[in-house]
């Protein structure tokens, strides 16, 4: 019985990477979603968005790279839809290099897909680049850029990541720093978040409101008691709880399939070594008591 | 005197940069104004010395053949060739290098991310016992937040929301605070030039 238990112990890991691999496979073909729990922080988050007034724009700095898009991307677009479903006017941006091309690429898909849906619905209004969003690309070098947009958009970005200066974009006529814009949504896998709290969250009282992967959200938890950051979405439950907030169960809501099967197996390996174990030190403690 | 100057700019630098914070005249404000866009520009420079810095390393490795010097020299073929074809191609929707963006270097560090999942799950596997009480209550709190933010459970999401609001804030604030007391320290020492190893040496 014990060798059994000592082979178990051993087993080829290779076996657990198949059983991850299966889980996440399957449950990312089947089509089946997961109701989540929403908790305070992402609560939060939701209602500072939902409160920006047309007349204030939304600054979304989506400083992520390709390595935690998984993660992230659920909560830009949610960001994006819930902004744009509201008619609130978005200021994209992005303080990592490799943050301009997905930002990018998200606020044009974000919007065609808001302006097909307000087809299908027979609305008139549509999203319209430089009207209801503008991007102004990446600018290096995170503390100045955040300190510089405080004082004067434009002597940070005079022209957008287009090439056209911010005084010809309507939506940019009265923009002109933090006292012009409703909060800030800073989404990303770095310590940016940080960044935007103290450069621009304390001296120019704006809300930043943030989204980051699961494995950094436990380090913002004080940070939204204190009420320094106005919300948290934290990795992929954080942006599912925010899907099911806007009504909108995207990339997230299947994710979170996928992330219970891989956490369910992870805690089933986890107590059946532990069970091995035990069971392998009591015998060897036994065996010794014998002798 | 080699000495003397940066230290005299950086005690004005970094006095005027605090007091200004407080300091609402309009032409302190406009030198700070000036300040800002200076770091911005410093802030640009530190990308070519990131170049310089990358190419030399790489460079050297590949010069003196070290072991897996193929990969120094793919790193620097891959930075040459996407920087050429960046400047002379655009960087628009539709060009080159857009194109090896999306679909060469999102995939490729998207892989190695998802990567993590099989390992964490044959680490945690082999690595995690309660071998000691400490042991036992890291394991614990891990199982609950792990099955707390996958499962629809009340009782259990508000466990993991506890353990994430409560114990884990507890630390977590304490490092902060005692990493921001660090900053102004260092700070303070460089400022008021006792910290000068920034000179080179010493």
């Amino acid at each position: 019985m014990s060798s059994f238990f000592e082979k178990f112990l051993k087993i080829d890991r290779r076996w657990i990477f198949l059983a991850v691999g299966l889980a996440v496979i399957i449950a990312l073909v089947a089509p089946c979603q997961m109701s989540t729990t929403i908790t305070p922080p992402v609560q939060i988050f939701h209602d500072v968005v939902a409160a920006a007034t047309p007349d204030k724009p939304l600054i979304v700095s989506m400083d992520v790279g390709p390595s935690t898009l998984p993660e992230l991307e659920p909560m830009i677009k949610a960001t994006l839809r819930h902004a744009f479903a509201n008619n609130i006017k978005v200021i994209g941006l992005s303080l990592l290099i490799t943050g301009p091309s997905i930002g990018e690429r998200l606020l044009v898909d974000t919007a065609a897909e808001v302006n097909a849906e307000l087809e299908a619905a027979g609305e008139a209004r549509r999203i319209v680049q430089g009207e209801d969003w503008v991007f102004l690309g990446y600018k290096p070098g995170v503390t100045p850029v955040i300190l510089g947009m405080g004082e004067e958009i434009r002597n940070t970005f005079p022209v957008d990541y287009y090439g056209t200066y911010l005084d010809d974009l309507p939506m940019m006529q009265n923009v002109h720093n933090y006292d012009d814009m409703s909060s800030v949504v800073t989404i990303s896998g770095t310590a940016i978040p940080e960044s935007w709290v103290a450069f621009a969250g304390a001296p120019y009282d704006i809300p930043v409101s943030v989204g980051v992967t699961a494995v950094s959200a436990s380090n913002y938890y004080t940070y939204v008691q204190t009420g320094q950051m106005a919300g948290l979405l934290g990795g992929l439950k954080g942006a599912a709880e925010y899907e099911r907030l806007i009504n909108y169960p995207g990339m997230a809501s299947k994710g979170m399939v996928a992330q219970f099967w891989v956490h369910i197996i992870i805690v089933f390996f986890i107590v059946l070594g532990n069970t091995a174990f035990f069971i392998i030190r009591a015998q060897k403690k036994r065996q010794t008591d014998k002798k | 005197m080699r000495r003397q100057i940066p230290l005299a700019i950086a005690l004005v630098a970094g006095l005027f940069g605090a007091l200004s914070y407080f300091i609402q005249d309009p032409t302190v404000q406009d030198i700070r104004e000036q300040l800002l866009a200076w770091l911005r520009l410093i802030g640009a420079f530190a990308i070519g010395i990131g170049i310089v810095s990358f190419l030399r390393n790489h460079g050297k490795k590949v010069t003196r053949q070290v072991s897996g010097w193929a990969f120094n020299a793919v790193a620097i073929a891959s930075f040459v060739a996407m920087t050429t074809i960046g400047l002379f191609g655009g960087i628009g929707d539709s060009s080159l290098f857009r194109k090896m963006f999306d679909f060469g270097q999102v995939p490729m560090e998207a892989t190695m991310f998802s990567l993590l999942a099989f390992f964490i799950a044959s680490a945690a596997f082999r690595a995690f016992r309660a071998r000691t009480k400490e042991a036992t209550l890291l394991l614990l709190a891990a199982v609950v937040v792990m099955l707390g933010r996958v499962a629809n459970i009340d009782w259990l999401s508000q466990a993991t929301e506890w353990i994430l609001a409560v114990p884990n804030t507890a630390a977590a604030r304490g490092i902060t605070i005692g990493v921001g007391l660090g900053i102004v320290a260092t700070a303070l020492k460089i400022v008021l030039g006792i910290e000068r190893s920034y000179l080179g040496g010493e």
